[in-house]
């Protein structure tokens, strides 16, 4: 484990100086927007953690980093699990970034002292700025599982494909998701899909617990794609 | 005396190249050059012993240790230098040192420092935009500083310009005054090796041509030249690399071969950058051979 944390913590400290300034500048912005107008704005903290992730895989290759690997005193299969732990710490620390912001947004209501009160639009912000309405911590909870899932998906890619063909693989992805959305929407249209009823309504504690899930599913498939990368990985020479 | 370094009949074959039989051995407190042409297998050597590529039969020890089934504590007593950087070119020393420092427990801040400045490396300047003799400087002042007892280094001379290899070849020069520990490092600048190495093994095509001591190798082998009319047949066998001028002939032989050699012919000591170059000779020669046959 301590092998993992020191990797995790390499990582980190690659990353950093390359993302600082531009997450500071981005916590600024996305704080301003969530604090004032809207707190589901809070939710666009996730492209933070991209921050701390895309300058790693590029430093990664452009320093040989393959070399330090095999010089470091840790086990290969603990750098590439390390990374992928780092993926879900990273996009984590960036939603728990964006539900404070949602949290600091509802406690203050700052949008009180914006103009123009009695507008259309600040009678719809009063609604947003309250506890009862979950939507901005939902909107936390699915940019936090979509990101971290994508961005492990791309780093299980460009690790067996190679970084070379990241783009292409990307382009297929997409393609395979709209194919797939394109047939949903075709058997749905001729009534072929199972009705399944969404206009539930679900308790607080349901959608918390359905949060909570979300993120041991997400924890689950970043080892699931770390393990499949250690597997394929350990096949190959430095 | 003891071993830091051992292989025994290590293989390793490539779709394009092969390790065959490579065996040495390096004691302690000594310093082993090991030279040979571009793509004789040095860094392939070197990856087997960290265990970066898989090797397909034979043995390697460090301190003793196997370097397959051992790999983590060898490592964290072992200090490597590429011929390249490999830290992340936009960090400055500072934010090196706090990356690598917990990989491993020897490791000894104050003296990293102290390294950094004695070879005059800034602290605050990217490592990217160092020059490559700073940035050797900075992968050895790395190993140094975790108390490695044993130094690989990979080509690290090649690119540098005469003082910063100089610089390089005293620092190496300095470490190996501890007894305990041990160098061998990887170049084809024979000037190098007959500088500062005890130890030499000489690699061609992915087998071991030579190893030993130094000092045995430049005894072993003498340049013969002269007339080639004068040199018999006999001898002209057991000549390395043999080739003919217009005004005589060249070649390589071992030093026992030349008692009682016709008085015309004259030899002389052969330096390791020589006995490389009659090596591809006579490699060259064979192929030539192989031609014709066919």
């Amino acid at each position: 484990m301590k092998e993992i944390l020191n990797i995790m913590r390499f990582d980190y400290l690659t990353a950093k100086p390359l993302a600082e300034k531009g997450s500071l500048l981005a916590i600024l912005i996305i704080a301003a927007l969530c604090l004032f107008l809207t707190p589901i704005a809070g939710a666009y903290a996730m492209f933070i953690p991209m921050m701390f992730v895309i300058p790693l895989q590029n430093t990664a290759e452009k320093s040989g980093f393959h070399k330090l690997y095999g010089i470091l005193p840790v086990q290969r299969k603990n750098i590439t699990r390390a990374r992928f732990l780092y993926m879900f710490l990273i996009h984590f620390i960036g939603e728990i970034l964006g539900m404070l912001m949602v949290v600091l947004a509802i406690v203050l209501k700052l949008y009180r002292f914006l103009p123009n009160q009695s507008s259309e639009l600040m009678q719809i912000a009063q609604e947003e700025f309250t506890f009862e309405h979950f939507m901005p911590f939902g909107a936390c909870v699915g940019m936090f599982a979509v990101a971290c899932t994508g961005f492990s998906y791309m780093e299980l890619m460009g690790q067996i494909f190679g970084r070379e063909n990241e783009m292409k693989i990307m382009m297929l992805t997409i393609g395979a998701f709209l194919l797939l959305a394109f047939g949903f929407v075709i058997l749905n249209d001729h009534d072929l899909l199972p009705m399944i009823n969404l206009d539930r309504e679900i308790s607080l504690s349901g959608k918390i617990l359905i949060s909570v899930l979300i993120h041991f599913a997400v924890l689950g498939l970043c080892i699931l794609f770390g393990e499949i990368t250690v597997k394929k990985l350990s096949q190959r020479e430095l | 005396m003891e071993t830091i370094l051992e292989i025994k009949n290590l293989n390793k074959a490539y779709q394009d190249f092969a390790l065959k039989n490579v065996s040495f051995s390096l004691p302690r407190g000594y310093i082993m050059g090991f030279v040979g042409q571009n793509g004789s297998g040095k860094t392939t050597t070197i990856r087997a012993i960290l265990n970066m590529a898989k090797i397909d039969s034979g043995k390697i020890s460090v301190f003793g240790l196997d370097s397959v089934t051992d790999t983590i504590a060898i490592k964290k007593r072992l200090g490597v230098v590429f011929d390249s950087l490999y830290l992340a070119e936009h960090l400055n020393v500072r934010q090196i040192e706090q990356q690598l420092k917990p990989f491993y427990p020897d490791w000894n801040s104050e003296e990293f420092f102290m390294k950094i400045k004695n070879f005059n490396l800034p602290d605050n300047k990217k490592i990217g935009d160092f020059s490559k003799g700073m940035k050797m400087k900075l992968m050895v002042a790395v190993a140094l500083s975790h108390r490695a007892e044993l130094i690989i280094l990979d080509e690290p001379t090649s690119g540098l310009d005469p003082v910063a290899r100089d610089e390089l070849l005293d620092i190496l020069s300095e470490y190996i005054e501890d007894e305990n520990r041990g160098v061998l490092f990887s170049t084809h600048i024979t000037a190098d090796v007959e500088r500062i190495a005890d130890y030499v093994t000489v690699l061609h095509n992915g087998a071991v041509w030579f190893t030993g001591l130094k000092d045995d190798l430049s005894e072993k082998y003498a340049v013969i030249k002269g007339a080639e009319e004068d040199v018999p047949e006999s001898l002209k066998e057991k000549m390395i690399g043999f080739h003919a001028y217009r005004n005589g002939f060249e070649a390589l032989i071992e030093t026992e071969y030349l008692a009682g050699i016709p008085a015309s012919l004259e030899y002389e000591k052969a330096s390791i950058d020589e006995i490389l170059i009659y090596i591809a000779k006579e490699d060259k020669h064979e192929r030539n051979s192989e031609h014709h046959e066919i």
